[in-house]
């Protein structure tokens, strides 16, 4: 059955006669929604209200729409996909490097407390050994201070 | 002879130093040439490093780009939206006004 908007269902009622241009219509059925299923020629066809076309009129548009909304949604949809993956890209590569930065760092640390090292030995290089541990004594130093004129003297005194 | 005892205990006490000071010294020697071999494959390291942070910059910033861009194109997405919505919305307020006579004779 072909779906085709005729003119208003009144006329189209009234004209159930062959018309002098030999068109033959006749209303085969009256659908509870005010419309008419007529045959014009021997084909039967369906006749719609204005409220039913401007329904469909609606509908096509509203389809139309979608489709169009659909399409810009799947765009939206891909290129917010792409934007994650790049995004998760980055963080990847963001971690990465701070694992190199903190390896970097580690480095420096090592390099640092290599040559502090070094440096507190060079500071003690003077008197390491267990001699002059001896005479660094306090008691020992004291010692020498006052035993070596002492002796000195008792030398002088013997010649 | 006691002058001579104790210069030789003087002497012997300034070799024993000499000695002493001498092992420190080469200990030391030894140890800054360990340091300098440690500190230039440390140095060695960081320069890679530092390469691969160079490298991975780089990346990052083409990365910032792309996400710049694709951010642009989202919003150009989202303003084509809207544009779909008001003209939806216009269509069918049209069609809603329309005279009963031009929804039946226009074109479905």
């Amino acid at each position: 059955m072909c779906f085709v908007a005729l003119f208003s269902p009144p006329v189209i009622a009234s004209a159930q006669t062959a018309s002098p241009s030999k068109v033959e219509i006749n209303v085969v059925e009256a659908l509870p929604s005010g419309e008419f299923i007529v045959r014009v020629n021997g084909i039967e066809q369906r006749t719609i209200t204005a409220e039913h076309a401007r329904s469909i009129a609606s509908d096509k548009a509203e389809l139309a729409s979608l489709r169009e909304v659909k399409t810009n949604l799947e765009a939206q949809n891909a290129q917010l996909q792409t934007l994650f993956n790049t995004s998760q890209k980055d963080a990847q590569l963001a971690a990465t490097q701070a694992a190199l930065e903190r390896e970097r760092a580690g480095r420096f640390s090592a390099m640092y407390d290599g040559e502090q090292a070094l440096r507190f030995q060079s500071e003690r290089l003077h008197g390491r050994g267990r001699v002059s541990q001896f005479f660094e004594n306090p008691f020992v130093q004291v010692g020498v201070k006052l035993g070596v004129p002492a002796i000195q003297t008792w030398v002088a005194s013997r010649q | 002879m006691l002058q001579k005892i104790w210069l030789w205990a003087l002497r012997l006490l300034a070799r024993r130093l000499d000695a002493d000071l001498d092992a420190e010294i080469k200990l030391y020697e030894s140890r800054r040439q360990s340091l300098d071999t440690e500190i230039a494959n440390h140095k060695q390291v960081i320069a890679e490093l530092e390469k691969q942070q160079t490298e991975i910059s780089a990346q990052r910033i083409s990365l910032h780009l792309e996400i710049e861009a694709g951010v642009q194109l989202v919003e150009a997405l989202k303003t084509k939206l809207e544009k779909i919505n008001e003209e939806h919305k216009s269509t069918q307020f049209e069609i809603a006004h329309r005279s009963d006579s031009d929804v039946l004779r226009g074109t479905l």
